[in-house]
């Protein structure tokens, strides 16, 4: 019954498609073949405008467009047939060289293939290219092709390009004769749209001796997909629907998976001449696979095709002169990655132009070239991609950034940090949620939002931002991409049974807990694990209890896989771990997507499948990441001071006085026999690993505060004698080792903890109520600043030293 | 999917708990013998897991469970009914597969008996001989209200690109 159901299923489909099955596919290669051409029309049209000589582009726009105008009336797109047709009677006068090239031409030209994509768009949206009206455009057309070019740069063609017909369906009671400077605003649009056209007229003479250097812009890989009339190349290259592809690179992970449960088995046998098959089996395979995956690869050229007709507009509208150059275009690319980074580039572009180039004035002003230079760099380097877009502007100004994240910093403690950054990281603060430098906020650009999205899109990606940039000399933006997005190295490690994938790159260490260390190293501090790992307190998470499955194995002694998320390092635990694997990745379905936890999936060696963790929701729903540390903390959190202290160790100072210190600055936690501990001049001290180590006792500044006198003494006792053991916090804050001694180590928090910041001076920044208790909050440095004395000198009057 | 071209329904016919469901013939993929899950720690609990189906990672919804019906005995046998909705797969684990069944004329309206989430996924019923055909609606099985509402759009994939893309060389 089983088999009844496929095959009903299989062939109920196939009569489905049968009807128009022909005609669909002839329409979608149409409008595959269209847009690519279209692409390589708006790069062709704006180097036409900068370089209006060169014949043999005008030849390849001509064609172009003249294929689309052939094929859409082959297949009864009239409209769209028009409007190329119009466009197609200017280009065959300005290929006669009856007519200028000048910008009116380029945008009305512009425009029509803006016309012609929102068209495409329709007829890939049902069928037809939607109740236009492109008779306002046409005309214009018809208008520049007849108009001598005398004519054009004054008074009947001038108003007409700011038409803006393509966005809009114009209102059709809008005959063409009625089309003209009355309609929308020409008097706004019409200076910012005359600007380009005096770059275009002075480029003749500039535009042929860069002729050389401006072609590269239109790489050759983007150049053979326009061409439609060159025959070899073309017969060179296939087709291919990605969603075949994408099931091709599905058959060879899974002919991967056979290979490796094959060739192991194969592997045990005697059979010398069944193993060299198998050898050759699996050299082939690997190189199918690798082939395969390279299917899936784009020059970078196929988006960035579309950005000289963007820096143009954007130019345009923001009243610049850029010049856009593109190197390495044809660097290639795991087309979902050029997918996911689209938009990124498109912003950082965008910023570029409105506020990296400055007017032409202020350029001439600082004896730059009037005209700006936009360049975009894209090189293979490893297993990554470099990607740059470097302006020759203004440079970002560093201390206004500084300035305004000081403004927007809410914790008095940072504002420190932030006063004595480099400016080499204050610059990449730019990437902060809610920073934007731009003093206008314009149409483009400089809402403040934006860069930290960019950021995050890019990182979504397995990729990196960062900026550097120079004042007066230009800003240039590096993003460092992953080739391929398909294949990734991870950790397979097990918990509660199942198998889990660990991305390499937030792995740092595993670390194996024999029975004895165990016991040793992992501290329970009130049911948070710790672990001291090389003198470092490692928050400890156990990966079946993340995922509600606590049950943990209790024979096999647990591992520790250090991980790295956003900065901040913790212990995974889990059962055991096998070794690094190359794996291909699956995404989940929304079903499951919503499980942060998981970023995706993969089918293992044995037909298996493990889902992969995300490192950062997997310590943030552990509470390790409370505060989404590596950023500055948003506003409107509270944080405890510098922001990324989230975990807070708790300590008794007193009969029910409590303090507690950032877990970040404790190096280690001990238990020193009171006996040990010896008076030296300088107050306190104890030897520990091979060094004295300075004793400040938080029981003598703290409880002193509030309670009488004789607490003083009884905390001291209590210390010293009664204990036995004193517990000490070992921190290195201020570059030496210096132990606190505590009256007991109570816990460890998260720092989601309300803080009411005081000025109280000696140490403490503010109080919060923690379990119950109101709480200290210290910060070391100054505590312990003011506190011991400088190593030889010797204070003896300072508070912590008063009974030695 | 295909405008009907008679009157004529086919469904494609299971049990789960005790009920014959039927699913339009023209959203199931196909019916493979369930042979476990990988689990999904957090997920709805109407997930079972993940299956792997030739190499393509699908998740699969307890139909059971997903109808609000008593959970199956441990090791009783099983099917993942693969259906196409919004152009993935998703697998409907049900207890039995029956035939392909042509009715003519639409469906009655579901009996008001049905509880709690059935009443939403099941879209009618016919009359057959001897039981009762309840027709399943595919697409809202497997949208999982709690999940999809505010993280349906699942991060990481890129929005959908007005590219020119498409084909790839």
């Amino acid at each position: 019954m089983t088999s009844t159901a496929t095959s009903v299923a299989a062939t109920g489909c196939a009569a489905e498609g049968e009807a128009d099955d022909g005609m669909a596919e002839i329409v979608a290669e149409f409008l595959t073949e269209s847009r690519e051409s279209l692409d390589q029309l708006d790069s062709d049209l704006v180097e036409l405008e900068r370089a209006p000589g060169d014949r043999d582009r005008l030849s390849s726009v001509f064609r172009a467009l003249h294929t689309i105008k052939g094929n859409a009336g082959f297949l009864g797109f009239a409209p769209l047939q028009a409007v190329a047709h119009a466009a197609e009677s200017l280009l065959a006068r300005l290929r006669e060289g009856d007519l200028p090239f000048d910008a009116p031409r380029a945008s009305a030209l512009l425009d029509a293939v803006d016309a012609v994509r929102e068209m495409l768009d329709g007829i890939e949206a049902d069928g037809a290219e939607g109740g236009r009206d492109d008779a306002p455009l046409v005309a214009r057309l018809g208008l520049l092709a007849t108009v001598a070019g005398a004519a054009a740069e004054t008074d009947p063609a001038q108003p007409d390009p700011s038409q803006p017909a393509p966005a809009e369906p114009g209102p059709s009671e809008l005959g063409p004769s009625e089309l003209g400077p009355s309609e929308l605003g020409p008097a706004e649009l019409g200076p910012s749209l005359a600007g380009p056209s005096l770059p275009g007229a002075r480029q003749p003479q500039s535009a042929a001796s860069r002729g050389g250097e401006g072609a590269p812009g239109g790489c050759p890989a983007a150049g053979d997909e326009g061409e439609h009339s060159s025959g070899p190349l073309r017969d060179a290259t296939v087709r291919v629907d990605v969603d075949v592809l994408d099931r091709l690179v599905d058959l060879v992970g899974e002919l991967v998976l056979a290979r490796n449960q094959l060739v192991q088995r194969i592997r045990d046998t005697d059979d010398a001449e069944l193993a060299a098959t198998a050898q050759r089996f699996d050299l082939v395979t690997s190189e199918l696979h690798d082939r395969v995956m390279r299917t899936r690869m784009q020059p970078i050229s196929t988006m960035w095709s579309r950005f000289p007709r963007v820096v143009r507009d954007l130019a345009v509208t923001c009243g610049r002169q850029v010049r856009l150059e593109m190197e390495g275009s044809e660097t290639e690319l795991d087309r979902s990655i050029l997918e996911a980074i689209r938009d990124p580039l498109l912003h950082l572009i965008r910023n570029s132009v409105d506020h990296g180039v400055e007017p032409a004035e202020a350029r001439a002003a600082r004896g730059k070239p009037a005209e700006g230079r936009l360049t975009l760099r894209a090189c293979q380097e490893g297993g990554s991609v470099n990607i740059e877009i470097a302006d020759d502007g203004a440079g970002i100004d560093v201390e206004r950034v500084r300035a305004k994240a000081i403004a927007a910093e809410r914790d008095p403690e940072r504002l420190d940090a932030l006063r004595n950054m480099p400016a080499r990281e204050v610059v990449n603060l730019i990437f902060s949620p809610g920073l934007s430098t731009a003093a206008t906020v314009t149409s483009v650009s400089g809402r403040g939002v934006g860069m930290d999205v960019v950021k995050n899109h890019v990182e979504r990606v397995g990729g990196t931002i960062e900026v550097v940039t120079a004042a007066g000399l230009g800003t240039t933006f590096k993003i460092r991409l992953p080739l391929t997005l398909a294949i990734m190295p991870v950790l397979i490690v097990c918990s509660g049974g199942q198998r889990y994938a660990i991305p390499e790159d937030s792995v740092v260490e595993l670390v194996r807990l024999t029975g004895s260390q165990s016991g040793d190293s992992i501290e329970q501090v009130a049911g948070a694990d710790v672990y001291r790992l090389r003198g470092e307190l490692l928050p400890l998470v156990d990966l079946g209890a993340v995922l509600g499955r606590p049950e943990r194995d209790a024979e096999e002694p647990p591992l520790l896989v250090v991980l790295d998320a956003a900065g901040r390092r913790f212990g995974l635990v889990v059962a055991a771990a096998s070794e690094i694997q190359q794996i291909v990745v699956k995404p989940l379905d929304k079903l499951v997507a919503a499980v942060k936890v998981f970023s995706g999936a993969t089918v293992l060696g044995d037909g298996g499948i493990a889902l992969i963790l995300e490192v950062d929701a997997v310590a943030s729903r552990a509470g390790i990441l409370a505060g989404d540390a590596g950023r500055p903390a948003p506003a409107g959190k509270d944080l405890p001071p510098a922001g990324e202290r989230t975990c807070l160790l708790v300590l008794r100072v007193g009969a029910d006085r409590r303090v507690a210190v950032p877990l970040r600055d404790v190096s280690r936690l001990e238990y020193l026999a009171a006996s040990a501990v010896e008076h030296v001049r300088a107050g306190r001290v104890v030897q520990y690993r091979g060094r004295t180590l300075p004793l400040v006792s938080l029981p003598a500044l703290f409880a002193s505060d509030h309670v009488a006198g004789s607490d003083v003494a009884h905390s001291d006792a209590a210390d010293s004698d009664a204990a036995g053991e004193l517990p000490v916090v070992v921190t290195e804050v201020t570059g030496r080792p210096v132990g606190l001694v505590a009256r007991e180590i109570l816990d460890i928090v998260d720092g989601q903890v309300a803080i009411e910041r005081t000025a109280c001076g000696g140490g403490v920044v503010g109080s919060a109520i923690v379990g119950g208790h109101v709480t200290d909050l210290l910060e070391l440095t100054e505590l312990i600043g003011s506190t011991l004395a400088p190593p030889s000198p010797g204070e003896p009057d300072a508070p912590g030293t008063t009974r030695a | 999917m295909a405008a009907p071209r008679s009157t004529a329904s086919r469904y494609a016919s299971f049990v789960v708990g005790g009920l014959v469901v039927g699913v339009d013939i023209a959203v199931v993929q196909e019916v493979v013998r369930w042979r476990g899950t990988t689990p999904v720690p957090l997920a709805h609990e109407c997930v079972v897991g993940l299956i792997n189906l030739r190499g393509q990672i699908v998740t699969a919804i307890d139909l059971r469970r997903r109808l609000g019906l008593p959970g199956r005995a441990v090791g009783a046998q099983a099917f993942n009914v693969v259906v196409r909705v919004d152009d993935r797969p998703v697998s409907l684990v049900v207890d039995g597969c029956g035939d392909v069944v042509s009715v003519d004329g639409p469906p009655d309206a579901p009996p008001q008996t049905l509880a709690g989430s059935a009443r939403e996924l099941i879209t009618g019923v016919h009359q057959l001989d001897g039981c009762l055909l309840l027709v399943l609606d595919a697409g809202a099985a497997v949208e999982l209200a709690e999940v999809t509402a505010d993280l349906g759009a699942a991060q990481g994939k890129a929005e959908p690109s007005h590219a020119p893309g498409g084909s790839s060389r």
